[in-house]
């Protein structure tokens, strides 16, 4: 016999989204045929009843809120369940909208024991603060039929469960209303009933439906099912409660979609080099922030105080409603352990460093110099990523350790316009005809008469420019 | 009034010129004379404050510190006047992967990154261009190097300052032919010196003017009568 639990959370879309607004009272009503398909328990201290229609609710109830039925955000609420879930137990199936199959047999000798099992998953789910029934069952649709009806049942005899099965109603199970229909025209209102009949009557007089779920439920039949994966790609979404116009307030939501990630990260040994918020706004096109840490980081801490330099540099242009968070780029986690009796010890490492600086400053204000196979002095040195490492050739340094060059390089050539006497030179650049930026100049080491040492040069309309400081 | 000068005294806020200070840490500077004038060299760590006019030679007077300094932790610069050559740092001997360069928006931002890299504890020196600082500024950056076992370098134009800044050493450059004019205007524990001039001859030649030799016209014996 295998044993199943199957998990039914009655008031998903509630608790997932609303469940800090427990003191007023809430409904969620089905936006095609205004009933009433969830509500909180202080709704029902109203009076309020499932399947009720909005009027009459309304009419219960003057401070009652309102929200219409979301399909998707049960089904997303789902598989981050069955995410969470799956750090403690294997095979998950999704029953959307609702409910979790759990196979627990193959983790019984795993955890010891049914109740040792259940004591495990039950502690881990109550993290998430979701209303849900349970219930074991030898097959899926005789735990789906148990939880289904709350009966909050642990049992590992079959007997037992079989006596408490038959004694439900026809109406109680997963048949649709038609066969429901067809058996209670003939008698039939209860599973006992159901299971008395001969398997080959079934088959003669009612549809290949029926005796497949009669089949199913009893464990006689297969039940094929495909079991829950988790995904490859982090990729994370949340809804907000209210709109969000000021940036710094999306630091609480963000952090929960960054535990999120760290959990995610955890569980492959990874971690994170680049993550994309994307901003749901009202009215306007989705905005996008990209958060980089040079270092990788998996902690939630840690990236949210990333994010957090990130977005004061930052402004909103329109309010936010949701908030999606995407892992762009990513790795396997190196340990970068250091001898602790050798150098210094400090809080943070180099590209932690790093990763601060270019989440606060920008990433084009962080820069590192590389020397360049390049005679032209303006392409002799590039400005570089910091996170690269730079290769050096021993020959190419050198080759060129020969070449006297100042410390410090203009950005761009400015005009001279100071008197200077020349010490040293002239150096003669006539190249760069291979990509269009030709060059003929003379370059000079000369002194200022206030004594400064500069790198000059002359160019062929014989014009004086500064390029260098001898700093 | 020699109770309140004895609790001074026990605070460590008054010091004597009849103490001598503990001989503390340094970094040797690489030029003899100035290691003899700082009495060992540059201080483990601290704020060195530089008044000097730019390209006379006061980046050229720190890297045979930094390249000393810079084999296992970050040198960086904020806000340079300019850009490092890359083949100038590889001739001196010093890894290009250990420099790192900032270029802030605006100059609360360079203090602010200063701090950071000061303080992180992956980085030895921290060289910062800015000319107005204030007591407060300097006060942080003081702390934040003690934090991360970091020296900071403070380059700034000279300039006629009411008060002085809490910084562990300040020194005023001044150009010269044979080298730099330096005058040590503050160090913590150490008494004021005349100014001297560094000779930088030997590691630059090409920068510095040798002084012609004097030209000795001997006076004619006739005459001296």
């Amino acid at each position: 016999m295998q044993l199943w639990i199957y998990l039914y959370f009655p008031t998903l879309q509630l608790d997932a989204l609303y469940s800090e607004e427990s003191q007023h009272p809430l409904v969620i009503v089905d936006s095609k045929r205004f009933q009433i398909v969830q509500c909180n328990q202080n709704a029902t201290d109203q009076g309020i009843q499932l399947g009720m229609g909005l009027g009459s609710a309304s009419a219960l109830c003057h401070q009652l809120q309102v929200h219409p039925y979301d399909g998707k955000v049960e089904q997303q609420t789902l598989i981050d369940i069955a995410q969470w879930l799956y750090m403690v137990t294997s095979d998950i199936v999704l029953f959307a909208p609702q409910g979790i199959l759990l196979k627990a047999t193959n983790m019984l000798s795993l955890y010891g024991g049914l109740d040792a099992y259940w004591q495990h998953v039950s502690r881990h789910l109550d993290k998430l603060k979701l209303r849900f029934h349970f219930a074991t069952g030898f097959s899926p649709f005789s735990a789906i039929l148990l939880a289904k009806s709350g009966s909050n049942l642990l049992n590992q005899d079959k007997q037992a469960m079989t006596d408490i099965l038959s004694r439900y109603p026809i109406s109680a199970t997963e048949l649709d209303h038609k066969q429901v229909e067809k058996l209670s025209r003939v008698g039939v209102t209860h599973i006992q009933q159901l299971l008395e009949l001969p398997m080959q009557e079934l088959a003669r007089r009612f549809d290949i439906d029926l005796v497949n779920y009669v089949g199913r439920l009893m464990g006689q039949f297969k039940h094929p099912m495909t079991f829950y994966h988790p995904p490859e790609r982090f990729q994370s979404y949340m809804e907000l409660l209210f709109d969000i116009e000021n940036i710094q307030w999306l630091e609480k939501p963000l952090r929960k979609l960054l535990d999120k990630l760290a959990l995610f990260l955890t569980l492959r040994n990874q971690v994170a080099y680049e993550l994309q918020l994307t901003l749901h706004q009202r009215d306007q096109q989705d905005g996008s922030i990209i958060f980089t840490s040079a270092s990788g980081d998996y902690l939630a801490e840690r990236w949210m105080k990333l994010c957090q330099l990130t977005m004061e540099s930052l402004k909103l242009e329109a309010p936010v409603q949701g908030l999606t968070l995407s892992l762009i780029r990513g790795g396997e986690l190196e340990s970068t352990s250091q001898d602790i009796f050798s150098g210094h010890k400090g809080q943070q490492s180099e590209l932690e460093l790093i990763g601060v600086l270019q989440a606060k400053l920008g990433k084009e204000s962080v820069r590192k110099v590389a020397p360049n196979n390049d005679p032209r002095p303006e392409h002799a040195t590039t400005l570089c990523a910091p996170d690269v490492p730079i290769s050096i050739k021993p020959n190419l340094s050198h080759a060129r350790a020969y070449r006297f060059r100042p410390s410090l390089m203009l950005p761009k050539p400015e005009p001279l316009n100071e008197k200077v006497s020349i010490i040293q030179g002239p150096e003669r650049f006539a190249t760069g005809w291979w990509d269009g930026d030709e060059m003929t100049r003379d370059y000079f080491i000369a002194r200022s008469h206030s004594g400064r040492w500069l790198w000059v040069f002359r160019n062929q309309q014989m014009q004086w420019f500064l390029h260098g400081l001898f700093s | 009034m020699y109770e309140l000068i004895e609790h001074l005294k026990q605070k460590q806020w008054l010091w004597q010129g009849s103490q001598t200070p503990d001989s503390q840490e340094h970094y040797s500077t690489g030029y003899s004379l100035l290691d003899q004038k700082l009495e060992g060299g540059f201080p483990k760590h601290g704020v060195i404050e530089l008044q000097t006019p730019q390209a006379i030679g006061e980046l050229r007077l720190l890297l045979p510190h930094l390249k000393q300094t810079s084999q296992e932790r970050l040198s960086v610069f904020i806000q340079p006047p300019g850009y490092l050559c890359a083949d100038q740092l590889t001739a001196q001997g010093i890894d290009p992967n250990k420099i790192l360069l900032i270029y802030p928006k605006s100059e609360k931002e360079a203090l602010w990154a200063a701090e950071q890299c000061l303080k992180s504890g992956a980085c030895s020196n921290v060289l910062l261009w800015q000319s107005e600082i204030e007591v407060h500024h300097a006060r942080r950056l003081q702390v934040a190097s003690e934090t991360g076992g970091c020296l900071s370098f403070l380059f700034k134009h000279q300039q006629k300052s009411l008060f002085s800044l809490p910084v562990s050493l300040s020194m005023t450059l001044l150009p010269h032919s044979m080298g730099i004019e330096i005058t040590i205007t503050k160090r913590k524990g150490g008494w004021p010196h005349a100014s001297f001039v560094l000779d930088m001859g030997a590691l630059w030649p090409t920068l510095t003017v040798q002084p012609k030799d004097p030209v000795i016209i001997p006076f004619p014996l006739r005459k001296q009568g």
